[in-house]
């Protein structure tokens, strides 16, 4: 994750470094053509719990030789997007996510009284692939026009590949959120029209891909980035 | 020729001449099974061909008719039958006098009063080819000597003769012991507090039908000797070896728990360098405990005199095995300390 949190830290330098533009511009919409970057960090979420469970005699509860419980840790990841201005308000992206989590193993209530452990069982290699929509809430803007609160859904699939990248979990998200965007420069009339921070929080569900006990589960993440806008901006809709 | 025999059920633990024991070092090859020396090499029990086909002597019938007997036997020989990954198959032939000790060319199954063998409730024996290994025939003991139950219910105070059954048709296919059931000493022996193997030593209490059903275990062992087309491609292994203080651990019996389909499939390290190899287990992520065989007789698996090590604790390997389809996860190694 290093390199590209260096990069984008880069490209934030010299965005920040170029001439101030005025709010009226700040407030325009840009170009139609969206790319955009982010790093998204995910809430750490269970993945299950399970008990090996031997069986007693008639009449008896399942014997416990052990319990153990998953988690997905906590983890950052990249993600692209390539997207494009449906109207002044609503741009729909498509998005590529990837990030590297690790499963992590707790286990406890052995049988025979071993300590109980943890540790990381694997890191998986995981990609999201989707789609998301955004709706600047223009009714909202401060900051002289530089600051646009905006609202996103979006959902898209997800591959989990295991340790060795020899077995794949897939899955599906669906995600809901919003954010601000601040907008950092803006040149309607240059081919990278409009350049901005953005910044949400969102809760994702998750079903399928790697998990215990087969139960989708809601997680919170936020999400950091620039989005850049192309082509010389014109009157939208 | 020669005839192995001895492989038994117990309903406690009690030392007994066991068959041969062979397990192979190889990831297909995980499992305690039967073996035989032949030609001057041990080698696995193994029926070559398919049913394997046997007879019952209906004489002896502690307490129950021959209809609700066969009907027991079938119904063991029909849940091997069962298991989709194995190509094993069992045929009644019909009924006969002969006893299932008797060395007449035919596999028989029936009771037998040997109340001198009283922690023994079955026994399987083999006589085989010595030259080739191959099986020349077999026989199936149920000791009459205590009390049974045939029927599709069981019976309170009785053990379960289709149980039973399984366990001993198991060894007649060529299985060894599993080790993974838990067991607590009492006076006179061990009792069974839970197993996840019908291939478990020792049996359920009187009036248990816990034991009708192979488990993961069992599947896995019986698919490794009599693979369906398809079982090495659709599964893979675990393998790797069990240390202590620098050295390999023989006896160390290993098990491997799915954390999605909660199956539990187990092992032992076979040789002086401590390794395992746990073959047959579905692809996905399994959680690798490594303990001392401590819950019955060393000589439920293992030869007489062999140097077994249970001075250790419970152990689990630090991190998942993720095992491919038709591939192996590992080699992992696991660290163990003196208790």
């Amino acid at each position: 994750m290093r390199a590209p949190l260096a990069c984008g830290a880069a490209v934030l330098a010299w965005l920040c470094a170029a001439p101030g533009v005025s709010a009226q511009s700040a407030a325009g919409p840009g170009g139609r053509i969206i790319i955009a970057v982010a790093i998204p960090f995910t809430a750490s979420s269970a993945l299950g719990e399970a008990t090996a469970g031997l069986t007693p005699s008639a009449g008896q509860p399942s014997y416990p030789l052990f319990s153990a419980a998953g988690t997905l840790d906590a983890h950052a990841g990249v993600e692209m997007g390539l997207g494009y201005r449906v109207s002044r308000s609503l741009r729909l992206s498509l998005t590529a996510a990837v990030a590297r989590p690790v499963v992590g193993i707790r286990i406890t209530g052995d049988a025979e009284g071993a300590p109980d452990v943890a540790f990381d069982g694997e890191r998986l290699l995981q990609w999201i692939v989707g789609g998301r929509a955004e709706y600047d809430l223009g009714g909202l803007r401060f900051a002289s026009g530089r600051a646009v609160p905006f609202v996103s859904a979006g959902a898209g699939a997800s591959w989990q590949l295991h340790e060795g990248w020899t077995a794949t979990d897939t899955g599906w998200v669906i995600e809901a959120g919003g954010g601000l965007s601040y907008v950092l420069r803006s040149r309607p009339a240059s081919a990278l029209s409009r350049v901005a921070l953005a910044v949400d929080v969102h809760l994702t569900r998750m079903a399928g891909g790697v998990t215990w006990d087969g139960a989708a589960r809601t997680v919170p993440g936020i999400r950091a980035g620039v989005i850049t806008s192309w082509g010389r901006a014109g009157k939208a809709s | 020729m020669s005839r192995i025999e001895g492989h038994s059920t117990w309903r406690r633990a009690a030392a007994l001449g066991l068959a041969l024991l062979v397990a192979g070092g190889l990831p297909t090859e995980a499992y305690l099974k039967l073996g035989v020396e032949a030609g001057g090499k041990t080698v696995a029990l193994r029926w070559p061909a398919m049913p394997i086909r046997y007879f019952i002597n209906e004489r002896n019938l502690p307490g129950f008719g021959a209809a609700e007997y066969r009907a027991a036997i079938e119904r063991a020989a029909s849940a091997w039958q069962g298991v989709s990954t194995a190509a094993v198959g069992f045929q009644l032939s019909g009924a006969t006098d002969a006893l299932p000790t008797d060395a007449d060319g035919m596999t028989t199954v029936g009771f037998m009063a040997r109340p001198d063998l009283d922690r023994v409730l079955g026994s399987t024996s083999f006589i085989v080819d010595t030259v080739t290994g191959e099986v020349l025939e077999a026989g199936v003991v149920f000791n009459s000597a205590f009390a049974w139950s045939a029927s599709a219910g069981g019976e309170d105070g009785k053990y379960d003769l289709e149980s039973i059954a399984l366990h001993e048709f198991g060894h007649l296919a060529g299985l060894g012991h599993s080790a993974l059931g838990e067991t607590e000493l009492r006076a006179g022996g061990r009792r069974v507090i839970a197993a996840e193997a019908v291939m478990f030593p020792i049996a359920y209490a009187a009036g248990s039908t816990a034991g009708r059903h192979p488990r993961a275990d069992d599947i896995a062992g019986m698919s490794d000797i009599y693979p369906s087309p398809d079982f090495r491609s659709s599964t893979g292994s675990i393998s790797g070896r069990v240390m202590k203080n620098g050295r390999g651990v023989y006896g160390a019996h290993v098990t491997a728990f799915n954390t999605v389909s909660r199956a539990l499939v187990a092992g032992f390290t076979l040789d002086a360098q401590g390794t395992f190899a746990i073959a047959g287990v579905e692809p996905g992520s399994w959680i690798v405990r490594v303990e001392p065989l401590d819950d019955a007789d060393i000589t439920a698996f293992f030869p007489a005199g062999s140097a077994v090590d249970v001075d250790f604790g419970v152990t689990y390997l630090d991190r998942l095995a993720v095992v491919p389809r038709g591939g192996n996860a590992g080699p992992y190694d696991i660290t163990v300390a003196a208790r």
